[in-house]
C-alpha cells in the first residue's frame, strides 16, 4: 500500500515538478577563456585562434635601443622594424595569414591550427596549437644573388599552454626553423624552445614575457631572445607595449637573427614596441 | 483498491485533457547596444522557455555563455568581465500571463506577463508586453523586447579605450514553443 501511496503522491505533484525547466549549460565542460588576450605574446604566437570569419590585423613596432639616451630619444628616433599582418580564420581552428617586415623586406605566409582546448574541467589539461611559416626575403637582387627559394626560410611551432589560474598562464613552444642560404658558417637547421608567461592582473590588464633560447645552431653573433610585454584587451583591440632584445618581428628574425645580449658590457640593451591587433568580423556568425 | 487505481489512472489521464503545456523547439535571444561609436548584437539561439497555460505559468532561461557577438575576443571579456558567467551563467524569467489566450485565433495575441528577471546573481520584479501567436500546426510563437539596464543587475563596464557597450540594452527574445505530450 505504501508503494500505491507513493505512486499517487507522484502522480500528483509531477505537473508541478516538471512545470520548472532545468537549468543546464549547453555544453558544460567548456574551454577556458583567455589563456591570453591575444595571438601573440609580444612577437611569439599563443596558443589564442582567430575564429572562424574574424581577420585580424596587427601592426607591430620596434625601435632603436634605448640605451642611445636622449641624443636617440631613447630609440625612438630609430625605429628599426615594423611588420604589417593579416590573420583570417578559416574555421574556428584554422587561420591562414601573411606579414610583412622592414627587416630584408621579409613576406611571410603562415597557418595556425589550434589542436586542442583547455578545458574547465581540466579533462582537456592544456591547449596545443601549431604554426608553420613560410618567408622570403624580397629585397631586389644582383645577377648572382641567391635565388628566390635560396632566400626562404621556414619555421615551425607546436605550442602548448595550460592557463594556471585567472591570473596565471604558462607557454612552451619548441621551435624549428630552417633556412635555406644561411649565411656562411651558420647552420641551416636552429632549434630553439619558447617560453612564454602572462600574468594577467585586472579584467583588461597583464604583463607578460617571452624568452627564446636557442638550443641548436644559434647563428654567429646572436643571443637569445627576450622581452616583457604589458598587455591591454580592449575588447576588439589588444594593445602591447614592449621592451624587447631584438628587432626581428617574426619568429625566425627574432630568436635566430639578435645580435645582442640583455646586458652588453653591464648596460642593459633593449628597445622600446608596440603591438596593435585589432579584429574585425567579416561575414555572418 | 480498485478505486485507487481508477483514481490514480484519472489522474494519470489529466494532462492529455489539457494538453497546454509548450516548450521550446528553438528559441533566440539577441541584445542589441548601440553607442556613437560601436553598435554591435549578441544572439543566442539557445533561448530555452516553457509555458503553462493551465496555470499561466512562464518560465525561460538562457545559458549565457551561448552568447555570440561575431567577435571572440568580445565575447571572451563579455563572458568574463561583464556577465561573469563562471558564478552566474543563467539569466531567466518566471511569472505568469495575467491576459487570456484563445488557442483558436491564429494570430498574434497581446499578452502581459509578470514575475522575475534574474541575471547576474539580482533578482528583480519584471513586467512585460508581449506577443504570443498560436499557429495551425498546434505550436506558439512567443515574441518580446523590453530595454535593461546593466547597472540594474550590478554589472559594470571597465573603462576601456575604442569599445563601448551601451548601459541600456535592448533585449528580444523570439521563440516557437510545441506542445508536450503527456
Amino acid at each position: 500500500m505504501n508503494n500505491a501511496w507513493s505512486l499517487l503522491t507522484v502522480l500528483i505533484l509531477a505537473p508541478a515538478l516538471g512545470a520548472q525547466v532545468p537549468r543546464q549549460r549547453v555544453v558544460e565542460d567548456r574551454p577556458v577563456d583567455n589563456t591570453f588576450f591575444s595571438n601573440r605574446i609580444g612577437v611569439l604566437q599563443t596558443v589564442e585562434s582567430i575564429r572562424s570569419s574574424e581577420l585580424a590585423m596587427s601592426i607591430l613596432h620596434v625601435f632603436g635601443p634605448v640605451n642611445g639616451g636622449v641624443d636617440g630619444f631613447w630609440g625612438l628616433d630609430n625605429y628599426a622594424n615594423i611588420r604589417l599582418g593579416l590573420d583570417y580564420g578559416l574555421t574556428d581552428d584554422l587561420a591562414l595569414g601573411i606579414g610583412r617586415s622592414k627587416l630584408d623586406k621579409t613576406v611571410d605566409v603562415r597557418f595556425k591550427y589550434v589542436w586542442l582546448r583547455q578545458t574547465e574541467s581540466g579533462s582537456v589539461p592544456m591547449s596545443v596549437s601549431l604554426v608553420g611559416v613560410a618567408a622570403w626575403d624580397t629585397r631586389k637582387s644582383a645577377p648572382g644573388d641567391p635565388g628566390l627559394v635560396d632566400r626562404m626560410h621556414f619555421v615551425v611551432q607546436p605550442s602548448a599552454a595550460r592557463k594556471i589560474s585567472d591570473a596565471v598562464s604558462l607557454q612552451l613552444s619548441p621551435t624549428y626553423i630552417r633556412f635555406m642560404n644561411p649565411p656562411p658558417g651558420d647552420h641551416y637547421d636552429v632549434w630553439a624552445l619558447g617560453i612564454g608567461a602572462r600574468y594577467r592582473y585586472s579584467d583588461t590588464r597583464a604583463v607578460g614575457f617571452e624568452w627564446a633560447p636557442v638550443v641548436s645552431g644559434a647563428p654567429a653573433g646572436t643571443y637569445p631572445y627576450a622581452a616583457v610585454t604589458y598587455e591591454m584587451e580592449t575588447g576588439g583591440h589588444v594593445f602591447h607595449i614592449f621592451l624587447s632584445t631584438g628587432d626581428g618581428l617574426n619568429e625566425a628574425y627574432a630568436i635566430a637573427r639578435t645580435r645582442n645580449p640583455v646586458l652588453n658590457a653591464g648596460e642593459p640593451v633593449f628597445r622600446f614596441g608596440f603591438n596593435v591587433n585589432r579584429i574585425f568580423r567579416i561575414g555572418g556568425y | 483498491m480498485r478505486a485507487l487505481i481508477l483514481i490514480l489512472g484519472a489522474l494519470a489521464g489529466t494532462p492529455a485533457c489539457h494538453a497546454q503545456v509548450y516548450q521550446t523547439q528553438v528559441g533566440t535571444a539577441v541584445f542589441t547596444s548601440r553607442t556613437p561609436s560601436e553598435s554591435f548584437d549578441g544572439t543566442s539561439r539557445h533561448l530555452v522557455g516553457y509555458l503553462d497555460l493551465a496555470d499561466s505559468t512562464v518560465d525561460f532561461h538562457l545559458d549565457l555563455n551561448t552568447i555570440r557577438t561575431g567577435i571572440a575576443l568580445r565575447d571572451r571579456q563579455m563572458r568574463e568581465s561583464f556577465l561573469e558567467t563562471d558564478r552566474f551563467p543563467f539569466a531567466g524569467f518566471k511569472g505568469k500571463i495575467h491576459t487570456p489566450v484563445d488557442l483558436t485565433r491564429h494570430e498574434p495575441q497581446s499578452v502581459f506577463v509578470m514575475g522575475t528577471f534574474d541575471l547576474h546573481g539580482v533578482e528583480r520584479h519584471f513586467e512585460l508586453a508581449g506577443k504570443l501567436t498560436p499557429r495551425p500546426d498546434g505550436s506558439l510563437r512567443v515574441e518580446a523586447g523590453w530595454p535593461l539596464n546593466l547597472s540594474d543587475y550590478r554589472i559594470g563596464i571597465p573603462g576601456v579605450l575604442f569599445y563601448r557597450i551601451n548601459e541600456q540594452l535592448a533585449i528580444r527574445i523570439d521563440a516557437i514553443l510545441i506542445p508536450q505530450r503527456p
